[in-house]
């Protein structure tokens, strides 16, 4: 458990600072395209990674990334933990076959489920002006289309990347394992 | 294939999450948080300057001869037209100056604390920025922040001991009082427009607006003083329908370039 607990701390580290390096580089304007720590965490669950660390790296991560995030502290750290359990439930009942398609389905379903759960956590503030719900639900499933796309390119370079150094994404790793 | 359940993960993790969340406001989490914050400050500003200076190397380097031509043309025009602006500018200040003289006016009680732009808010619903001043700086949610040259970027959305966070005033949620210096001094509230750009909402239909003209803060916020720029006008969107119009603005300076900003703290 110590070694477990000792390996998502440093993860978390890892994708913190790749946040705010792919929140500036991959940023049009100033909205982030990316949310890597998200895209990282998912092509993970593919890779078959033990589930303790993807649900406690997610959850440290998320913690760290609410020290500095406009919203109540919590509010990402709950996201990702809950997005990351209901995409691990996914890959493992519907996208059992670690093909592209299954991890670009997963990265897409993770992407609008995070984005979808920091909305309804955020929802409190719309109670004192509620006409603004729907332009603000709106814009966000209009940058949650476009994270998609630029989480499935993401996903796309790491599926092609980890099938030319492992062979864990190969389909006949799925049928010996 | 074996299904792998998460309930008896999760269940303590969100237990765990819960109650940081209710000890959040205590003072034994505020030590811990300023003590993570202080180790990753270091981390997190060197990285976004890193990732800033990259991105600026890249946008320049990709722009082509034909961009810079054009560009070149139009300073030039605005060159000459801030050229007589000034003049006009000079020539107003010193009027205005012993105007002031005369009614013993004491200007703007705000003061300004510059503060430097040490990364991008977490979280991707909010257009936001981190600055490297807080609560022990004298900064308090609300206050506005300014870019050179008076220029208004956002607010303070939420204050810690040594850093804020601000709300970029291409936000969705952000609202500003704006008045418009045309020729009906037309107000109207500046909000942000799918964090791209800034729109101005509630101007009367019969207001005449045109493209070009300068958008300020009303002052009709508390913290917020008038005469901060927003932007100029660059397209009208009015409906004979509706009974107001809209102006969308453009904002004078990129908001993913800066790099000090300055604080107006009451």
């Amino acid at each position: 458990m110590r070694h477990t607990l000792f390996q998502a701390f440093f993860l978390s580290f890892i994708l913190i600072i790749a946040q705010q390096i792919s929140s500036v580089l991959f940023a049009w304007h100033i909205i982030p395209l990316t949310e890597i720590s998200l895209v990282i965490l998912v092509f993970i669950i593919a890779l078959g990674t033990e589930n303790k660390l993807i649900l406690l790296t997610a959850c440290f991560t998320g913690l760290l990334l609410d020290l500095w995030s406009p919203s109540g502290f919590g509010t990402i750290a709950l996201a990702l933990t809950l997005t990351l359990s209901i995409s691990i439930e996914i890959f493992h009942r519907a996208l059992t076959n670690k093909s592209l398609s299954a991890l670009l389905i997963l990265g897409v379903t993770a992407t609008f489920t995070y984005r979808i759960i920091i909305f309804l956590i955020n929802s409190t503030q719309f109670l004192k002006n509620p006409e603004s719900v729907w332009k603000a639900l709106l814009d966000s499933m209009m940058k949650g289309g476009v994270q998609a796309v630029t989480h499935s390119m993401f996903l796309l370079i790491l599926f092609v990347g980890s099938r030319l150094v492992s062979k864990r994404l190969h389909p006949h790793y799925v049928h010996s394992s | 294939m074996q299904v792998v359940s998460t309930k008896k993960l999760l269940i303590p993790i969100l237990v765990f999450i819960f109650f940081i969340i209710f000890i959040n406001r205590t003072e034994f989490l505020g030590i811990a948080k300023n003590n993570i914050i202080k180790v990753f400050e270091p981390v997190l500003s060197t990285s976004f300057k890193i990732s800033q200076s990259t991105y600026s190397f890249a946008s320049n380097f990709f722009r082509t001869s034909r961009d810079l031509r054009s560009e070149n043309e139009t300073l030039h025009a605005q060159l000459l037209e801030q050229t007589q602006l000034k003049a006009e500018t000079t020539r107003l200040r010193m009027e205005n100056t012993s105007l002031l003289n005369l009614l013993h006016y004491t200007s703007s009680t705000l003061n300004k604390i510059s503060a430097q732009v040490i990364g991008v808010g977490t979280e991707s619903t909010v257009q936001s920025l981190i600055i490297d001043r807080g609560l022990n700086d004298g900064v308090t949610i609300g206050d506005p922040i300014i870019a050179e040259g008076g220029i208004l970027i956002g607010t303070v959305w939420k204050t810690q001991e040594k850093e804020s966070i601000i709300e970029l005033i291409t936000d969705n949620q952000s609202r500003i009082g704006t008045s418009i210096l045309n020729k009906d001094r037309s107000i109207g509230i500046a909000t942000g427009s799918h964090g791209l750009s800034v729109e101005v909402e509630m101007i009367p239909q019969d207001e005449v607006i045109t493209e070009g003209d300068i958008a300020i803060t009303s002052g009709i916020e508390k913290s917020i003083p008038r005469g901060l720029i927003i932007g100029t006008v660059l397209s009208i969107k009015k409906e004979a329908s509706e009974p107001f119009q809209t102006a969308r603005l453009q904002l004078p300076i990129e908001l993913n370039k800066l790099s000090w900003v300055a604080v107006l703290s009451q």
